[in-house]
């Protein structure tokens, strides 16, 4: 028994003492490279873009499913975005509340003849209507498929530009978000097939008029914590991986993306429980299957605010979902793995995806497990499973403060004093106890998979003007 | 794994590991503290630069004009360094929001004479990394000619960062001498074509003298050559005459391309015929760009090479054609024209775009209006193939299956 503790324990120290480098690593790369960029605008005119007859059109995609009570504000802040050559399509999947109705009447829809060419099967369109009051609005109606994968794919046969643009109905992007977005891709509008934006919290934040008048911290413990972790996994994570061409995920609620590429590899899978990730894994996996030169790029400054979970509940059922999203993805691309032919994607992206996010509740739960045991027993001394405990807390407590610092010198996006400090504060308490809620939800989500369960449960949320259930994206 | 602790590293570490946990807790505590530290620091600082800048702002804003006209001496803030900054930058905003020029004539008299160019000049020389990027777009925004030297030997700079910052330099002067060195790079390879900012700074420092491009266009190969098309289309002018006549029967299909979109732009006597041929191209994108360059004419003889277009066998032409008709004159003629070509999917494309343009409505109403165009027996016509011209595309839509052959169409 002492030799299995004292094996285990060697190795869960490994494996926590690599996973902590690589987010060492992760946090010197991400600062490096968003420092770049950040001194790379400075140089930047975006009006310049705009005015330029090079600026290629782009069809926002927004899916809206029972989204009565934000889909107003959600399309009136789509259709201010500014962008030279803008095309708005919002896909009702299926709604059994008002939402269509509610479009109707504000926007005057009228039955649209329009050429649809179903390039994606999809479930059965009922109707295409456009606005008699802003003609760059389409509206699909079709049958629910249980999927949002499906609603975009009908979103994409309806689109009509080169660039699609995905977001959640309950999303809203900032005005220079899309000129944003597209400043690395028109930079080398050949190679860049796909860019992902920040995804930030609106939870707290101000509004007025389909727009964020001040940006604030959520007062809510919980929904403070999602802040931490969403700049985390955002200024850390995607601006790092993306540095290497190694970004293996764009969120669904924010990412553009070449429409014909998503079309040649068949649009969004529909059955997929976390659709961006897989869709993003299928074009890796067809671009570099045919050895193409691509990349897919992160810009961490045109911003989407979307709602966040605020109740527990929500939340344990989305980041559930977002587990078995991981792998829904993983298992079946699983031959990717350190293959030559799929270069740095299957050698180190893939791969630590298996290891530091697949794996990561299993192993955690089992080092706590042995740690626990090994002191128990005294395979390991109280005094160093003490400090290993600290040494972990801090070590975490510190990459979290990494991603506020990172934040701070870049975008600033949380100008008040008080917020910045109550996010360092926060970033201590989320090491305890919603490290351990968070470890359980994720277990659970593969517990759940493991069963065949994989039914979408709505996650909560107020909406931008009323309480409304709606969708949910990967951040 | 049963021996993993008779590896001598491990051994080493779980005999270390006491005081590595230590030290790792030593290094997280400092590392988080030099991080607060550094948030708390940088915001006292940036706040106070920010104050200080403000406050010079406000004084420079109060005495402009006796700045700019030298009543108050150059001497009195050249060493203040918020006051150059902010001089420097009011100047700056002059000359971006100004198209006069005389008004740019004085603020370069000015940045000369308070040795703001020079000033600007060396940071452009000087400066590393970043801040030479932002001090070449600096030196660019200022317009004067002497700026382009400088600008031109960045593009030499083996950063690809400080070669677009030149780029983006030159493309802020809008000179046509900033345009030749970059044509020359191009061409001969120096110069990574890529990126759009090349593509725009081409087209904003040629569009007074578009024929600067046309030696360079010559001999250009491969996708240099392509590029400068694109920018020749976009830049063309009466200027560029016989040239476009001869490029128009170019072995690159990007070149007549380039030069459909190009005669689209201005009153070229040949457009027509040139574009009437073009329009019967082998490539379906030299194909689209004439049609929809035809279309912007909105004259009645550019109808039966539009009405090809719509029959097209590529969809994009097929649309781009669509939308060309839609805008012309006489929509129920337009519509009768359609109806003869006999195809069904032209039909459908040219209703479509009528509903995307706004204009289905209207017609309907014209033709069913008793005062209409035609008669009643040739109106009921019209209408009736409108509408099953919509239910085709109504059925269209409901296919969800089996989207190859639709695809095909």
């Amino acid at each position: 028994m002492r030799t299995v503790l004292d094996v285990m324990n060697d190795l869960l120290f490994f494996y926590y003492f690599a996973s902590n480098l690589i987010y060492l690593a992760l946090l010197a790369v991400a600062l490096l490279s968003s420092r770049a960029h950040h001194q790379h605008l400075a140089s930047l005119r975006l009006e310049r873009m705009k005015s330029s007859p090079l600026t290629p059109p782009i069809t926002l995609i927004a899916p809206a499913h029972n989204e009565e009570g934000s889909i107003i504000p959600s399309v009136r802040s789509l259709l201010s975005i500014d962008y030279p050559e803008l095309e708005v399509v919002v896909v009702n999947d299926g709604s059994a509340d008002r939402t269509l109705a509610r479009l109707t009447e504000e926007y005057q829809l009228e039955l649209a003849r329009m050429l649809y060419i179903p390039h994606i099967v999809t479930a059965r369109v009922r109707g295409i209507y456009r606005s008699a009051r802003d003609r760059r609005l389409v509206v699909v109606d079709k049958e629910p498929d249980g999927s949002k994968a499906d609603a975009v794919n009908a979103g994409l046969n309806a689109a009509t530009s080169p660039y699609t643009c995905v977001v959640d109905a309950d999303s809203m992007l900032e005005s220079d978000a899309l000129l944003r977005i597209m400043v690395k891709i028109l930079e080398d509008p050949k190679r860049v097939i796909a860019a992902g934006g920040i995804v930030r919290v609106l939870n707290g934040c101000e509004l007025s008029g389909g727009r964020i008048r001040r940006v604030r911290l959520p007062k809510r413990l919980i929904v403070v914590i999602q802040v931490i972790e969403y700049l985390r996994a955002f200024l850390i994570g995607r601006e790092a991986w993306a540095r290497g061409n190694m970004l293996t995920i764009i969120s669904g609620a924010f990412g553009i993306f070449r429409r014909d590429v998503v079309l040649s590899v068949g649009g969004y899978r529909a059955e997929a429980i976390g659709e961006d990730f897989d869709l993003i894994a299928r074009v890796h996996r067809k671009m570099l299957g045919e050895k193409r030169d691509y990349r897919i790029a992160f810009v961490p400054d045109p911003v989407c605010w979307t709602e966040v979970p605020s109740t527990m509940k929500s939340l344990g059922r989305q980041r559930a979902r977002w587990q078995k999203g991981l792998v829904d993805t993983l298992w079946p691309n699983r031959d990717m793995l350190f293959r030559r032919k799929y270069g740095r994607i299957g050698s180190v992206a893939f791969p630590y995806m298996w290891i530091f996010e697949f794996l990561a509740p299993v192993l955690e739960l089992a080092g706590l497990v042995a740690i626990a045991l090994a002191a128990i027993l005294g395979v390991l001394g109280r005094t160093l499973f003490l400090e290993f405990l600290i040494y972990g807390y801090l070590f975490a407590a510190m990459i979290s403060v990494g991603a506020v610092l990172q934040e701070e010198v870049t975008y600033r996006r949380y100008n008040d004093w008080r917020d910045v400090a109550r996010l360092i504060l926060f970033c201590f308490l989320e090491q305890f106890p919603y490290r351990q809620l968070h470890l359980m939800w994720r277990l659970q989500g593969m517990w759940q998979y493991a069963r065949g369960d994989v039914v979408w449960r709505p996650v909560e949320r107020v909406g931008l003007e009323s309480a409304t259930p709606s969708t949910e994206s990967h951040p | 794994m049963a021996y993993a602790s008779e590896i001598p590293l491990l051994r080493a570490i779980d005999s270390k590991a006491a005081s590595f946990a230590v030290r790792a807790i030593v290094f997280s505590l400092l590392g988080i503290l030099s991080l607060v530290g550094f948030i708390l620091a940088r915001r006292r600082i940036r706040r106070r630069y920010f104050d200080r800048l403000a406050g010079a702002e406000f004084y420079v804003r109060q005495h402009w004009d006796a700045i700019l006209s030298g009543q108050i001496p150059v001497d009195d803030w050249r060493t203040a360094h918020d006051d150059a900054e902010a001089i420097t930058a009011l100047t700056l905003d002059r000359l971006d929001a100004t198209t006069d020029p005389i008004e740019t004539a004085k603020l370069h008299t000015f940045l000369r004479g308070a040795g703001l160019l020079d000033r600007m000049g060396v940071d452009a020389r000087r400066l590393r990394g970043w801040q030479r990027e932002i001090a070449l777009v600096r030196l660019g925004r200022t317009r004067a000619p002497e700026a382009v030297p400088l600008l031109v030997s960045a593009l030499d700079d083996p950063r690809p960062g400080t070669q677009l910052a030149a780029v983006r330099g030159l493309a802020r002067t809008g000179l046509a001498t900033a345009a030749e060195a970059m044509l020359e790079r191009i061409v001969t390879g120096e110069l990574a074509i890529e990126a759009t900012s090349l593509l725009n700074a081409l087209m904003i420092c040629t569009r007074s003298n578009p024929r600067v491009l046309l030696p360079y266009l010559y001999v250009a190969k491969g996708s240099a050559r392509e590029v400068l098309a694109r920018v020749m289309a976009e830049t063309a002018s009466l200027a560029l005459g016989d040239d476009l006549l001869v490029l128009a029967h170019d072995a690159s299909p990007e070149v007549r391309s380039s030069v459909a979109r190009a005669l689209g732009r201005g009153e070229f006597g040949f457009a027509f015929a040139t574009l009437d041929t073009l329009s019967t191209d082998e490539e379906w994108f030299v194909r689209l760009r004439a049609v929809t360059s035809l279309g912007r004419f909105r004259e009645p003889r550019a109808l039966p090479a539009l009405l090809r277009g719509i029959c097209d066998r590529s969809r994009h032409v097929r649309q781009r054609a669509a939308e060309a008709l839609v805008m012309m004159p006489n929509s129920t003629d337009v519509l009768r024209e359609v109806l003869d070509t006999q195809d069904s999917y032209a039909l459908q494309a040219f209703i479509a775009e009528l509903d995307r343009a706004g204009e289905f409505e209207r017609l309907v109403t014209e033709l069913e209006s008793p005062s209409g165009p035609c008669s009643g027996a040739e109106s009921s016509r019209l209408l009736q193939a409108l509408e099953s011209g919509t239910e085709k595309l109504g059925a269209m839509m409901r296919i969800s299956a089996g989207s190859k052959t639709v695809e095909t169409m």
